[in-house]
């Protein structure tokens, strides 16, 4: 169990890295809420079952799957009201024949 | 100014009771009954004490939460969507197809996620972002929401817009904008619903002018 829970904690810390990564090289706004809300949400989630797998059957694993729970609804809330606005103001994402002009 | 706000609440009791389009399971009793078991659940699943007193105070302040709540989550007229059936054999089926669900949409989120992570360590980042929309088939509310999250759970693609039944989907890769080509997601959130449905052609958006609200 605590040998499973600290894979899982560390897979999930990795993607959280590749967040981080993928909001520095990543183009545009929308590419980067794709990082950002994304690869997040699993790493966080798996970090949290990685507690959840530490902890064991107890009150505190069933608090962390609430949060748990929590993240998975928000999250694309959150991404989704991001891109929206974006949208609103009329941002355009960026395509392939954009970098073509800046070349 | 508080004047105002006892007028609100006044007006949200009298039609609280008076949804004359509510039927069967869409009575505000049942809906009143399912918000109060799941608040007193997370109540006792966060205490974790299970006597008279604590389950008391729980059932209390659900209720209380809920009287003070209730008129942000109460169901408006679905416009533009079909009411689903009230039937309870329906609903269970529902939910029962809704638990298997959600481990597909996990394998889902894990496969796009490993896209996604090739997509930003590649150093050529193989990127190529396209916005597109599609008039979703599915006729309930409901449908088009779990559809609209799904979308957005699984990396590579968000939900910018859903307004009644137009979606529109940012997409971060080519392979990304076939699945929502082929409508992956979306034949399943059919069949969870007991829907039928033909998947819809894709659109793509250019241009600012493009994209009318």
């Amino acid at each position: 169990m605590a040998i499973a829970g600290t894979v899982l904690i560390g897979v999930g810390l990795f993607l959280m890295a590749v967040t981080v990564i993928g909001l520095i090289r990543l183009p545009d706004f929308y590419t980067r809420t794709h990082a950002v809300s994304k690869t997040d949400t699993l790493g966080i989630g798996l970090v949290l079952v990685g507690l959840a797998l530490h902890e064991g059957v107890t009150l505190v694993s069933l608090k962390i799957v609430l949060g748990l729970l929590f993240i998975f609804i928000a999250n694309p809330v959150a991404a989704h009201l991001l891109t929206r606005s974006a949208l609103q103001v009329g941002i355009m994402p960026w395509t392939r024949r954009d970098s073509a002009r800046e070349q | 100014m508080l004047h105002a706000q006892l007028e609100t609440v006044r007006i949200a009791l009298r039609m609280r009771w008076h949804d004359s389009n509510a039927r069967g399971w869409h009575r505000p009793v049942f809906r009143w009954l399912a918000y109060i078991v799941l608040l007193a659940g997370l109540w006792v699943a966060l205490s974790g004490r299970l006597d008279g007193l604590f389950l008391a105070m729980g059932i209390i302040s659900a209720t209380a939460v809920l009287s003070v709540t209730e008129a942000i989550f109460r169901p408006g007229d679905p416009v533009g969507f079909e009411r689903p059936p009230a039937r309870f054999s329906w609903l269970a089926g529902t939910v029962f197809r809704l638990v298997i669900y959600f481990p597909l949409l996990l394998r889902d989120i894990a496969v796009a996620n490993v896209h996604v992570v090739h997509l930003v360590l590649n150093p050529r980042m193989p990127i190529s972002p396209s916005l597109v929309e599609f008039e979703s088939p599915l006729r309930t509310e409901a449908s088009n929401a779990v559809l609209a999250n799904s979308i957005t759970l699984t990396p590579g693609t968000v939900t910018v817009d859903m307004s009644a039944n137009r979606f529109i989907v940012h997409c971060i890769s080519e392979t990304m904008r076939q699945e929502i080509q082929e409508g992956v997601l979306l034949k399943r959130v059919a069949h969870v619903f007991g829907e039928k449905v033909e998947v819809p052609k894709l659109r793509n958006l250019t241009s600012a002018e493009e994209v009318k609200w």
